[in-house]
C-alpha cells in the first residue's frame, strides 16, 4: 500500500494534474469566499460552505479519472495486480494518494480565516468544522471518482460521469418537490419512501451541520461510510473483473 | 515448482483454454509455443494470477493461486505480453517502485544495479521510460520480472520486437536466468524455443497438442536429407541429369524464381551425401548450380502439422509420410525458406 501511495501521489506531481486540481480549487473556492465573505465583509462561513461544495463537480474528475482507468489502458494493471499486494491495499494507497492532494488545497485554503480577521473576527472553530465538512465531501467524491475509473478504460468517461454523478447528488438535494403532497391515498407510502430517500441522498442535507458549525456525528459517520462502500465497490469491481 | 491441473477459461462461450494439464521441475526452462491467439498469454495471465480460471488448479511452488495469492504471487516475476511501464518514471524510479511494491528484503542498491547489469540497462537508468526504445522498454519489463529474484520467471513472448542483436543478447539473459530460476517462456518463433528451451509445450485453440523436448523434436531435422536447388538452364535437361545420381529419392520442380534457372526441392536416401554427385554430373553436363541449401523446415512443417489439424498429434507420432506430402506442395516450400532467413537462421548460427 505504502508503494502504490508514494507512486501516486508523485504522479500527481511528476504530471500537470496535481497542479491543476490546487489551481482550479483554489481559483474557485477564492472566488466563492470573495462573494461571500470579502465582499460582504461577513465573518460567518455558513454561505461559503454552502456553496464551496460545487467545486468538487469540476476538480474531483481531475483527481480520480485515471487512477484505475489509465492502468488498465496502458496495462500497468498487470504490475500491480500480479505483484504480492491485495487488491484492497492497491484501491487504499491510491484512495489515499488523492485524498492527500485533497487536504493540501483543503487546508490551503484555511487561510481565509487570518484574511477575514483584517476586518473582523471569524469564529474559527466553527469555520474549522466547515472546512472538515467540505474535506469529508471529497473524500466521498474520490472514492465515487475512483469506482467510476475502475469501471472503464476512458478517462474521459471516468472524469464526465463522475461529475455528473456529484452535479445529480447536489440537484437533488436542491429539489423542493414534497412526494408526499403528490402522491397521496394508496400511494402515501410511496411519497414518504421518495421522501426519506431523497433526504437521505441529499449531500446538501448532510452538509447543513457542518456548514452552521455544529459537529454531529451522524454525518461524519454518513460521508465515511459511503465512502467505504464506494471504495469497497471499486475492489470488487476489479476483483470480478478477473472471472470475466 | 509449478503445477497445472485442467485448466480451463472461458470468454462467455468461447473456450480460450481447454482443459490444459502440465508441470514445470524446479530450474527447468519451458518453452510455450502456439500461434498467435493460442491462448498462451491467457494461460500465462492465470498462471500468474491476473486472471482467474474458469476452472482447474494453479498451484506455485505449493501455493494454490487462488487460495493464497500473496504467497503464490511472492514466488512470480512475469514480463506479461505488453511489458507494464509507467511512462511518467525513469528507469530507476520504476525499479524503486517494484522494489517497494513487491516487498522485497534484499539491499536495495545491490539489487537493483545487478540487475541493470545483467539486462544492460544501467546506461539509461535516469532516463523517463517513455523515451526509451521498444528494445530498452522490453528490457525494463524483465529486469522488472527479476527484482526480488522471484523463484519462477514467466515471460511473454519477451524478444517480441526487438532488433537481432538484442533478441540474441536477451536469449542468452533469460538462458543465464535459467540456471537459478524456473523459467516459463512464450513464442510463436520456433527457433528461439529451440535455442533456449529444455522442454517445450505446444498449444493451439486453447488445448495442449505436444509436449517434448527440443532434442526429440530436432530429431526429425537431422532425419531429413533434403535440399533445395537453384541450377541454370532448361527444367527437362537437369531433371534429366538429375534422374541419373544415384541416392536421390526424388526431385520435385519448384519453378521459375530467377530468370535463367530452375529451383527444385531434391530429397536423398536417408544417410547418403547427395551433393557432390549432384555437383559433379550438373557440372559435366555444364548446368551451373547457382545455390544449393539445406531445407532445416522440418520442425516448421511439424508445428504446422500439429497446430492445423484439431485432432492433436504428438509429434513423435508424425511420421515420415506425413511430412512429405507437406513438402511436396508448392506453397509450403515457397515460403517456408524465407521465414528460415527472416526469423532465425542468422540468430540460429550465433547461438550454436
Amino acid at each position: 500500500m505504502k508503494a502504490i501511495y508514494k507512486r501516486e501521489l508523485r504522479a500527481y506531481f511528476k504530471t500537470p494534474l496535481g497542479y491543476i486540481f490546487l489551481f482550479a480549487y483554489l481559483l474557485i473556492t477564492s472566488a466563492v469566499f470573495t462573494l461571500c465573505n470579502l465582499l460582504t465583509q461577513q465573518t460567518s462561513m455558513v454561505f461559503f460552505f454552502s456553496y464551496v461544495n460545487l467545486v468538487f463537480i469540476f476538480v474531483i474528475p481531475v483527481l480520480t479519472m485515471r487512477l484505475f482507468a489509465e492502468e488498465r489502458k496502458n496495462k500497468t494493471d498487470q504490475l500491480l495486480l500480479t505483484a504480492p499486494v491485495r487488491i484492497v491495499d492497491i484501491v487504499l494507497g491510491k484512495f489515499l494518494a488523492a485524498s492527500t492532494v485533497l487536504l493540501i488545497g483543503v487546508a490551503a485554503t484555511t487561510l481565509y480565516i487570518p484574511i477575514m480577521e483584517l476586518y473582523g473576527t471569524p469564529a474559527i472553530a466553527e469555520s474549522m468544522i466547515g472546512y472538515l465538512g467540505l474535506f469529508l465531501t471529497g473524500l466521498l467524491f474520490i472514492a465515487l471518482g475512483m469506482f467510476m475509473s475502475s469501471i472503464t478504460e476512458s478517462q474521459v468517461i471516468a472524469a464526465i460521469s463522475t461529475s455528473v454523478i456529484i452535479l445529480f447528488l447536489w440537484l437533488l438535494g436542491d429539489v423542493n418537490i414534497q412526494f408526499t403532497e403528490v402522491l397521496t391515498g394508496a400511494l402515501a407510502w410511496l411519497g414518504s419512501a421518495l421522501d426519506w430517500l431523497m433526504n437521505f441522498i441529499s449531500i446538501t442535507n448532510r452538509l447543513y451541520d457542518f456548514a452552521l458549525g455544529t459537529l454531529n456525528l451522524v454525518p461524519v459517520f454518513y460521508f465515511v461510510s459511503l465512502a467505504g462502500l464506494f471504495l469497497f465497490l471499486t475492489v470488487q469491481v476489479i476483483e470480478r473483473r478477473r472471472w470475466k | 515448482m509449478v503445477e497445472i491441473k485442467n485448466l480451463t477459461k472461458k470468454y462467455g462461450t468461447k473456450l480460450a483454454v481447454d482443459n490444459i494439464s502440465f508441470t514445470v521441475k524446479e530450474g527447468e526452462i519451458l518453452g510455450f509455443l502456439g500461434p498467435n491467439g493460442a491462448g498462451k498469454s491467457t494461460t500465462m495471465n492465470i498462471l500468474t494470477g491476473y486472471l482467474s480460471a474458469s476452472s482447474g488448479e494453479v498451484s506455485i511452488g505449493g501455493f494454490d493461486i487462488l487460495d493464497n495469492p500473496v504467497e503464490a504471487k511472492k514466488k512470480i516475476g512475469y514480463l506479461p505480453e505488453h511489458p507494464p511501464l509507467y511512462m511518467d518514471m525513469t528507469v530507476r524510479e520504476y525499479l524503486d517502485f517494484v522494489y517497494d511494491l513487491k516487498k522485497v528484503e534484499e539491499d536495495r542498491e545491490e539489487h537493483l544495479s545487478k540487475i541493470c547489469d545483467t539486462v544492460k540497462i544501467t546506461d539509461v537508468k535516469d532516463r523517463l521510460i517513455s523515451n526509451l526504445s521498444k528494445g530498452y522498454k522490453q528490457r525494463v519489463g524483465i529486469a522488472q520480472a527479476m527484482v526480488g529474484n522471484p523463484e519462477v520467471l514467466i515471460l511473454d513472448e519477451p524478444t517480441v520486437g526487438l532488433d537481432p542483436k538484442q533478441i540474441v543478447e536477451i536469449r542468452s539473459v533469460i538462458k543465464k536466468l535459467g540456471r537459478e530460476h524456473t523459467v516459463i517462456l512464450s513464442s510463436h518463433i520456433l527457433q528461439e524455443v529451440n535455442a533456449i528451451c529444455e522442454r517445450v509445450i505446444i498449444i493451439n485453440g486453447g488445448k495442449l497438442v505436444a509436449s517434448d523436448t527440443p532434442e526429440n523434436l530436432g530429431k526429425s531435422i537431422s532425419n531429413e536429407n533434403k535440399f533445395q536447388l537453384r541450377v541454370a538452364g532448361e527444367e527437362r535437361e537437369i531433371l534429366d541429369i538429375l534422374d541419373g545420381v544415384s541416392g536421390i529419392k526424388y526431385v520435385n520442380s519448384l519453378g521459375r524464381k530467377e530468370s535463367g534457372s530452375i529451383d527444385f526441392v531434391v530429397e536423398a536416401e536417408p544417410d547418403v551425401d547427395v551433393r557432390t554427385p549432384i555437383f559433379n554430373a550438373l557440372a559435366s553436363a555444364n548446368l551451373p548450380i547457382l545455390s544449393l541449401q539445406t531445407l532445416d523446415l522440418s520442425l516448421e512443417e511439424i508445428f504446422l502439422e500439429v497446430t492445423q489439424s484439431q485432432a492433436g498429434t504428438y509429434i513423435a507420432d508424425v511420421d515420415e509420410e506425413e511430412i512429405e506430402i507437406v513438402n511436396t506442395e508448392p506453397d509450403a516450400t515457397n515460403n517456408a525458406p524465407e521465414e528460415v532467413v527472416e526469423e532465425g537462421a542468422s540468430e540460429d548460427e550465433s547461438n550454436l
